[in-house]
């Protein structure tokens, strides 16, 4: 204390700082830990809509038919959404190469391709296919377009179909990727033939039908 | 000291995070963008309850096209009725499609084609005569009448109920001028309705027969 004989200072007396609460923070910390919890909390839930995104994707996919070329050394195929009766349309690309497609109306069994048919050479590229088969006055005729032109055509007697029934019909309902190597069947349809009196069946041997197909010219 | 080394964790513990939120981020957005484009594209069908069906109308600006997005749960077994027949199906797994109707009033007559699970059908009204009452009318899609399943918003429903999906009936003028001209037998086919489809547990219509033969309500 100042007297008042002479004037030296006394430092007033210092307390010691209160002691920290265990859960006394600084403002950094504070707003570190802010920081943390939002970015894990969007993170968790991306982790939690990607799954869901790619189910639904998954489940979509098939239903669009949209043509997937994953890999364009590959052929890839897709069979368009059927949006009339015996509607029959594919989106096709082929990678560079010769191609060919094939049309057959005879000998058609369940699993080969006959040695009969009509072809054309088809381009490298993506387009549509189309196949119809038409009553005609003079019988039948089976009609292959390529983007709305018609590329291949065959005509058949009218005893060729009966109109008794078919088997089969066309493939690649989901887009596929596939080796040019093998031959590529996208449609496939056999007629029935009169089993007895009441029904008909579709015979064990090859039989008047379609056959679609494309496949790597030699 | 000990708070530095919170400091120094909590700052690596944002750095991890940030940079697996902006990896997800990435691959969340270009899901998303492909989600909208299928969408667009296939129609918008939340499912919320995997074990119900759910069935919502497209909407399609062509008149006499009806379309539905549908969703049937794993082991439906269902079957259907349409003006033509009906048939069946069963899956053990989820199935998720398109189911189509379209009518088509052409030279050959008024076709109806279907196209449901497991197959299509294309069906024909009316012999000569009913045939040229269509044809003299070339505006008749527009006039049909339409109750279509799910036109207004989703419609969820649990697999042991049955539903109309569609009823089409044609104008009230045109069927008294039919009435008036075709065979009693033409007329009955093509009223109430010129299609109707119901969809419901298999074997849900013999149980509604049964169940209108005796006065009570179906099981």
């Amino acid at each position: 204390m100042p007297s008042a004989d002479n004037h030296t200072l006394v430092k007033p007396m210092q307390l010691p700082p209160p002691p920290r609460s265990r859960f006394q923070f600084s403002l950094r910390i504070i707003l570190l830990v802010t920081a943390v919890v939002a970015v894990w909390t969007a993170e968790i839930v991306n982790r939690r809509e990607i799954p869901f995104l790619q189910r639904r994707i998954a489940a979509m996919r098939p239903i669009a038919r949209e043509l997937s070329i994953k890999d364009p050394a590959k052929i890839a195929v897709v069979k368009c959404e059927e949006l009339w009766y015996d509607e029959n349309e594919w989106d096709v690309y082929l990678p560079e190469g010769k191609f060919e497609l094939k049309v057959a109306t005879q000998e058609i069994d369940d699993r080969n391709q006959p040695a009969e048919y009509k072809s054309v050479f088809l381009p490298s590229g993506q387009f549509r296919l189309a196949i119809t088969q038409q009553k005609t006055d003079t019988g039948w005729r089976v009609s292959v377009t390529k983007d709305d032109q018609e590329i291949l055509t065959a005509d058949e007697p009218p005893e060729w179909y009966p109109a008794s029934g078919s088997s089969g019909g066309g493939n690649f309902s989901v887009s596929e990727t596939l080796e040019e190597t093998t031959p590529v069947v996208l449609f496939r349809r056999r007629f029935t033939r009169p089993l007895n009196k009441t029904s008909n069946q579709v015979p064990k041997d090859p039989c008047e039908g379609v056959l679609l197909w494309i496949e790597a010219a030699p | 000291m000990a708070q530095r080394i919170v400091e120094v964790v909590l700052v690596l513990m944002i750095v991890i995070g940030a940079a697996l939120l902006w990896r997800s981020a990435n691959v969340r957005s270009e899901l998303t963008a492909e989600y909208d484009r299928l969408v667009r594209k296939t129609g918008q069908l939340p499912i919320g309850d995997e074990t119900k069906v759910h069935i919502r109308a497209l909407e399609i600006d062509e008149p006499g096209h009806y379309a539905w997005r549908a969703y049937f749960p794993p082991n439906y077994a269902f079957s259907y009725a349409t003006g033509m027949g009906g048939g069946s199906s069963s899956r053990s797994s989820a199935w998720e499609g398109i189911l189509r109707v379209r009518i088509r009033n052409t030279d050959k007559g008024f076709m109806v084609y279907t196209r449901l699970v497991g197959g299509s059908s294309l069906r024909g009204y009316g012999s000569g005569k009913l045939r040229d009452l269509f044809h003299r009318r070339p505006g008749l899609l527009q006039e049909l009448q339409v109750n279509q399943l799910g036109a207004d918003e989703l419609t969820v429903f649990d697999a042991t109920e049955a539903q109309t999906l569609l009823e089409v009936a044609l104008p009230e003028k045109l069927l008294a001028e039919i009435k008036e001209q075709v065979t009693l037998n033409e007329y009955n086919e093509i009223t109430p309705f010129i299609e109707r489809i119901r969809i419901g547990p298999t074997g849900f219509e013999e149980r509604e027969r049964a169940a209108a033969a005796t006065g009570q309500a179906p099981q």
